[in-house]
């Protein structure tokens, strides 16, 4: 599943400042429905694993393995 | 000319058969579970028995849903969001903003006139926002996903349930059933934190009305009517149980354009894996 880009070195924010939008925090079967639904919608799509400071505290033991078997989206407008 | 939209869920399989007129001739569920291609094939052909209908008496066939490409008897496949549009244009042709809420996901749409989709949300992380959290809400106290609806219709004053995950909310349930609260305003409170996250994704895509309401969640009345609540205007709910076959119906319309197109009349090839 693992997408290699020029992207896979920047953080978050580095993202979110070139355009990027997160989307959502899928699991791996999920995450296939999602990236057609955004590919039929037109735009570039970009997967990484998710990091554990972006969770909630409240979160628990969830988030470790939330680290491990989901993954965070992001798109942006494709340019032309 | 028949037509069939198989929609291969996270929780059911849904299957309709559409005359070319657009009427709904039959349609079908059952659990999903995890022979998906098995399932779909099962659910399709009892709904063609039940019309006394061969596989090779369809047309087309399109399957949609998480489990669509299992399906190994589909003409083609089209995604869930494409579909829900389709099928809510169906039952109300003026919908603008679709907001689907199955078992696993919930996601908010906004469609132009011709069923596009302009702009897309869907729940983040967990299922929290889903079926799945009302089950787990109904399952903590005893009660069964069947008994979901009965049990709101007793509450009398929700109460706030406020936990960020499925897994969160249990201590909250049981806090609440021990301080003697009824589980009809607790399973109520639950629909109004669904509801909550609901209208937040409507906003975020800058909904407009008309606002159509499907996917199963919505067969519960309580469900549509917190929504209308919480957004202050009239919901589109399609008629008694065929919110959860929305997009079944779409896939099924949409297989009956792609037919007229190709040109399509009578008895094709569907039933034959592809």
């Amino acid at each position: 599943m693992a997408l290699q880009s020029p992207h896979d070195s920047l953080s978050q924010e580095e993202l979110l400042s070139e355009g990027w939008k997160r989307r959502a925090m899928l699991s791996s079967e999920r995450l296939v429905e999602v990236k057609d639904i955004y590919h039929e919608l037109g735009l570039e799509i970009l997967v990484r694993k998710p990091e554990i400071d972006q969770f909630k505290p409240e979160c628990g033991a969830c988030r470790s393995q939330a680290c491990r078997e989901y993954w965070v989206l992001f798109t942006r407008k494709k340019k032309s | 000319m028949i037509t069939a939209g198989i929609d291969v869920g996270s929780t059911y399989t849904k299957v309709v058969l559409m005359d070319s007129e657009g009427n709904v001739l039959t349609r079908g569920i059952r659990n999903t579970g995890f022979q998906l291609t098995r399932v779909a094939r099962e659910t399709f052909e009892t709904c063609l028995e039940e019309v006394n209908l061969a596989p090779g008496d369809c047309s087309y066939v399109i399957a949609t849903g998480i489990g669509r490409h299992q399906c190994d008897f589909k003409d083609l496949t089209v995604t869930e969001l494409t579909a829900g549009a389709r099928g809510a244009k169906f039952y109300f042709p003026r919908t603008c903003t679709v907001l689907d809420i199955g078992g696993q996901t919930m996601k908010a749409s906004r469609v132009d006139a011709s069923s596009k989709v302009e702009a897309f949300r869907m729940n983040d992380k967990c299922a929290a926002g889903t079926g799945a959290f009302l089950e787990k809400t109904a399952r903590y106290m005893g009660y069964t996903c069947k008994e979901i609806g009965p049990l709101m219709e007793t509450s009398r004053q929700s109460v706030p349930i406020s936990g960020v995950c499925a897994v969160f909310a249990e201590s909250e349930v049981i806090n609440q059933l021990s301080l003697g609260t009824p589980p009809g305003d607790i399973m109520q409170g639950a629909i109004e934190s669904l509801t909550t996250r609901s209208v937040q994704l409507m906003k975020r895509i800058k909904g407009q009305p008309e606002y159509t309401l499907i996917g199963g969640l919505l067969r519960f009345k309580n469900m549509a009517l917190a929504v209308k609540a919480q957004l202050g205007t009239e919901v589109n709910v399609p008629p008694y149980g065929s919110c959860q076959f929305a997009c079944a119906v779409g896939a099924a319309k949409l297989a009956q354009i792609r037919a007229n197109k190709l040109g399509l009349t009578g008895q094709q090839n569907a039933g034959v894996a592809v």
